[in-house]
């Protein structure tokens, strides 16, 4: 055999587990799903299998001409989840951009021991860490007892079930997501070039604004990117620190598939979500294709 | 210069603080011996661990909260079986995926790489319900083994990024001379690190798994996140307390050991 | 010719912490002025604390006594951007996401000159390095010597107050470094501003500059022309650095009008002469530059003093050949040859040779406790 034929077959055999795999346990069922969202949902759960546009409709059906099955509220949960998903990525690069950069700038043993303690939390269970708000934010909680303490009880506040508390939970964690590309486009930045734009006469300021941000603008756009996915599928973190009040997308989906048991629905409003997600994807791409050309 | 530094080593201070705070709140509150009210400090008691493992306690009404001792073992069993299988069955194919894909191009190699790249930046919950629609179209039960499939699908890729990205700092003649010193430190990471961190990855899954676990086999997480939304209990920081101590323990390793490029 | 004083350095210290705990001056006490419209040189070895005096002057590294001032105003409370000087960096640090033009025009965007003043000056900046069809490429595109152009043109646009440059040629190779030499000359000349660079490149100081301050160990040990320097150095160091030097250690002995004699412990002689203030008796170092040192192979027709030498090796480089020779108690002496087309090499190793030279030619450093 030669040696091109060879490297062509043992490239098969080391990559026909992942294709079976993904083949079977990924791609299938998502092709399933969006049939699934224009299919007719059965009386009693399950499927009629008929085609069925107006699962969409639900959402989407005023502006689509539409209107027999609209309901507006499923449009404002699916606005409301961009909307929190966009602030909670917002904030999560304010808060992590100047922590990132404080590691960067450091002596490379403490770096490197700076990097682990600040990663390290990331691997604590995803539960663990919205049961921890669960003690701060409710109205009994350690922030109120903080506040009390300090002779501030009038400050009193029952944050628990609000967007504020949906977003404190999701940027809590999901910050590691932005920490690390936002480290490592930092990182990279020669502080040379920094020292060139104060020397030419630009205040800090405008260095931050001319050299620092667009020059790690990657990892600003990498960090968003895999912040704000997430950020608007979640269903975990809504429902404990949301309860009721703060319904978001994801708990919408969950709610069609466990409790109202109308797949078809629940399918194409996973697609909706989807298609939000391939958007903030493109962008991301698009921007990195961009990067770099000058002039 | 040292004066602008200055006030960005308090922020980084305070970042560090604020993300270890809310997770130190559930340890300190897992050893009060309040049982009235579990936010006010009273006293030392080790009764919360003793009432979740099912040992007699010395505060009469707390193991009245326990009543989910035995399907708490359960749970922990799940878990540990679901992160065990999904983890070596990743480990490989996520590997083999990568020693494939990390060589010289060839068409189709893009192609590979979007497919692989999909399932982690999917969110959870599409993969969730897709999985949840597969098995029971296909008349697959629910249960452990739907779980390690289901995790399968995303370790994978975790695995695959990992490696190719070691892969690439690595020569193929060291990859291919197994005996070779460069070989040892590679192996190394393959059998240690890199389970590792899957395994935590697994162990971590809660919204993938609520969608396939079934009736029977519910998971830590799953147990977790269904007493808290019945209400938060003391024994809750108990069982986040030892999960935690786990994590970081196993999390640690890995991280350590890839620190020192093994 | 008094020429005006621009930047007047007093006292400069500077101290660092070493790793195990102690500190040391990266800057002792430094008194510098430094002239209007001159080329000036730091000259000096790595760590001897030539870049930490460039960018305290620049402001991006404080002082922890001592002061700069320009034109009698000190310049302790005035950030690095509000200094009217401009540097070239080691690394050329260009905005790798702006074009050559915008680069050369940032300056001149933060400090808000209007549009057409602004394209005006960059277009001229980059003619004057010679770079007026590049101003749309990408600072990648552009290869090693141009880009030290840009970084030029970017700090020249400005029209500083003071020029420094940080080991400006390091990066180049050797047949553009020194081109550049010249160019950099002519343009300072061209432009009329000071310029201060740092070298650890004796060759490129001297081609250079108008003046030299040689630093060591945090320390200026000489300021002069690069004759001054080269040719009556005021110690050791500053000998040893600058140019290839043969100190030989002896006793010195005065006789009239300032002549007199240094004397090895061998008792070897060498005669010197328009030595001045050096009592007698006292240790010091006789300096005797290779080309001062005329090989004679036998002796004769030697009008002046003369030493005897072995032939150690010989050493052809093209112009010259160098000759490496000992004394008859082992000091070592190097003196160079012009080599001459089609003619053989008189000297062959082990050989006696006689070095001839003139009294005026040696130059006495008392000898220093350092």
């Amino acid at each position: 055999m030669s040696v091109a034929a060879h490297a062509r077959w043992r490239r098969r055999a080391l990559l026909a587990p992942a294709g079976l795999l993904l083949a079977a346990a990924f791609v299938g069922p998502l092709l399933l799903v969006a049939s699934f969202s224009v299919l007719e949902p059965g009386l009693y759960g399950g499927v009629e299998w008929h085609w069925y546009p107006y699962n969409f409709g639900r959402v989407l059906g005023a502006p689509l001409g539409d209107v027999e099955e609209f309901d507006a509220a499923y449009a404002t949960t699916l606005a409301r989840s961009v909307k929190l998903a966009l602030l909670v990525t917002l904030v999560s690069v304010a808060v992590c951009y100047p922590a990132a950069w404080w590691v960067s700038r450091l002596p490379p043993r403490r770096r490197a021991l700076a990097l682990f303690v600040v990663t390290l939390p990331f691997f604590a269970n995803l539960i663990v860490r919205v049961y921890a708000w669960m003690l701060i934010l409710r109205p009994t909680g350690v922030l109120n007892l903080v506040l009390a303490a300090l002779g501030a009880g009038d400050a009193a506040t029952d944050l628990m079930y609000t967007e504020a508390a949906v977003v404190i939970g999701l940027v809590y964690v999901l910050l590691p997501f932005m920490f690390l590309p936002l480290y490592a486009s930092i990182e990279k930045l020669d502080p040379a070039l920094l020292a060139a734009s104060r020397d030419l006469g630009a205040t800090p300021a405008q260095t931050f604004v001319r050299v620092a941000l667009p020059l790690t603008l990657p990892g600003i756009v990498g960090g968003a990117a895999i912040v704000f996915i997430p950020a608007l599928g979640n269903f975990v973190v809504p429902s404990l620190l949301g309860g009721s009040k703060v319904m978001l997308a994801g708990n919408l989906i969950e709610q069609q598939f466990l409790a109202a048991r109308n797949w078809p629905f629940g399918a194409a409003l996973a697609m909706l979500l989807l298609a939000f997600v391939l958007v903030v994807m493109l962008a991301a791409a698009w921007r990195r294709g961009t990067r770099g050309a000058v002039a | 210069m040292t004066l602008r530094v200055r006030p960005l080593a308090l922020y980084g201070s305070v970042f560090v603080l604020l993300l270890y705070a809310p997770i130190a709140l559930i340890v300190g509150y897992s050893f009060n011996a309040n049982v009235v009210n579990m936010m006010l400090w009273e006293g030392f008691t080790f009764d919360w661990y003793r009432a979740i493992l099912g040992l007699p306690t010395t505060l009469g009404r707390a193991a009245n909260h326990v009543d989910t001792t035995t399907s708490l073992r359960a749970a922990v069993v799940n878990s540990a079986v679901v992160a065990i299988a999904a983890t070596v069955v990743s480990t490989l194919v996520g590997t083999a995926a990568a020693l494939a894909l990390g060589r010289a191009p060839f068409r189709g190699r893009r192609a590979w790489q979007g497919l692989l790249v999909l399932p982690m930046v999917m969110p959870d919950i599409v993969l969730g319900i897709a999985l949840l629609v597969f098995f029971t179209t296909v008349g697959l039960p629910l249960g452990r083994g739907s779980i390690v499939v289901g995790h399968c699908v995303f370790l994978s890729s975790y695995v695959w990024v990992i490696v190719s990205a070691r892969l690439a700092g690595l020569s193929t003649d060291l990859e291919q001379a197994s005996a070779d010193l460069g070989a040892a430190p590679f192996t190394t990471f393959r059998r240690v690190t890199l389970p590792l961190l899957a395994f935590i990855i697994s162990l971590d899954d809660l919204v993938i798994t609520w969608f396939i676990a079934g009736v029977d086999a519910t998971t830590l997480p799953m147990f977790i996140y269904g007493a808290l939304r019945r209400g938060i209990k003391p024994e809750i920081n108990a069982m986040a307390t030892l999960l935690l101590g786990f994590s970081f323990v196993v999390a640690a390793t890995g991280l350590w050991l890839r620190g020192r490029r093994l | 010719m008094a020429a005006s004083v621009l930047l007047s350095i007093t006292g400069a210290t500077r101290r660092f912490r070493t790793p195990e705990g102690g500190s040391v001056h990266a800057l002792d006490a430094v008194d510098l002025d430094v002239r209007g419209n001159e080329f000036l040189t730091l000259l000096g070895p790595s760590g001897c604390g030539k870049t930490t005096l460039l960018k305290a002057i620049a402001g991006f590294e404080d002082l922890d006594a001592g002061d700069i001032r320009l034109d009698g105003a000190s310049l302790r409370d005035v950030p690095a951007h509000r200094r009217p000087f401009n540097t070239v960096f080691q690394s050329y640090a260009l905005f790798p996401h702006l074009s050559v033009a915008d680069n050369v025009g940032y300056g001149l965007d933060v400090a808000r000159v209007p549009r057409a003043e602004r394209d005006r000056r960059v277009a001229e900046a980059l003619a004057r390095v010679g770079l007026e069809a590049m101003g749309r490429r990408a600072p990648r595109q552009l290869s090693g010597g141009q880009q030290q152009r840009v970084a030029l043109a970017r700090a020249l646009v400005n029209r500083p107050r003071l020029l420094l440059l940080d080991e400006p040629l390091s990066a180049l190779d050797r047949h553009l470094r020194q081109a550049m030499q010249g160019e950099l000359k002519a343009l300072q000349h061209d432009v009329g501003i000071t310029f201060l660079v740092v070298t650890h490149d004796q060759e490129e100081a001297l081609a250079m500059s108008d003046r030299i301050a040689v630093m060591h160990a945090g320390r200026v040990r000489q300021l002069g022309t690069p004759a001054e320097i080269y040719d009556t150095p005021v110690d050791r160091f500053v000998a040893g650095f600058v140019g290839a030097s043969n100190l030989v250690r002896g006793t010195w002995r005065s006789t009239a009008h300032g002549g007199g004699c240094v004397t090895t412990p061998a008792g070897i002689d060498i005669h010197a002469e328009g030595v001045a203030s050096i009592a007698n008796g006292a240790t010091v170092d006789a300096l005797l530059r290779p080309e001062q040192l005329s090989p004679i192979a036998d002796g004769a027709g030697a009008a002046g003093p003369t030493l005897a030498a072995t032939v150690a090796s010989t050493v052809f480089v093209g112009p010259d050949v160098h000759l490496h020779a000992h004394l008859a108690d082992g000091t070592p002496l190097q003196a160079l040859l012009r080599h001459a087309r089609g003619q053989a090499l008189p000297f062959a190793v082990g050989a006696r040779v006689v070095l001839a030279y003139r009294p005026a030619a040696v130059h006495v450093i008392a000898a220093q406790a350092t």
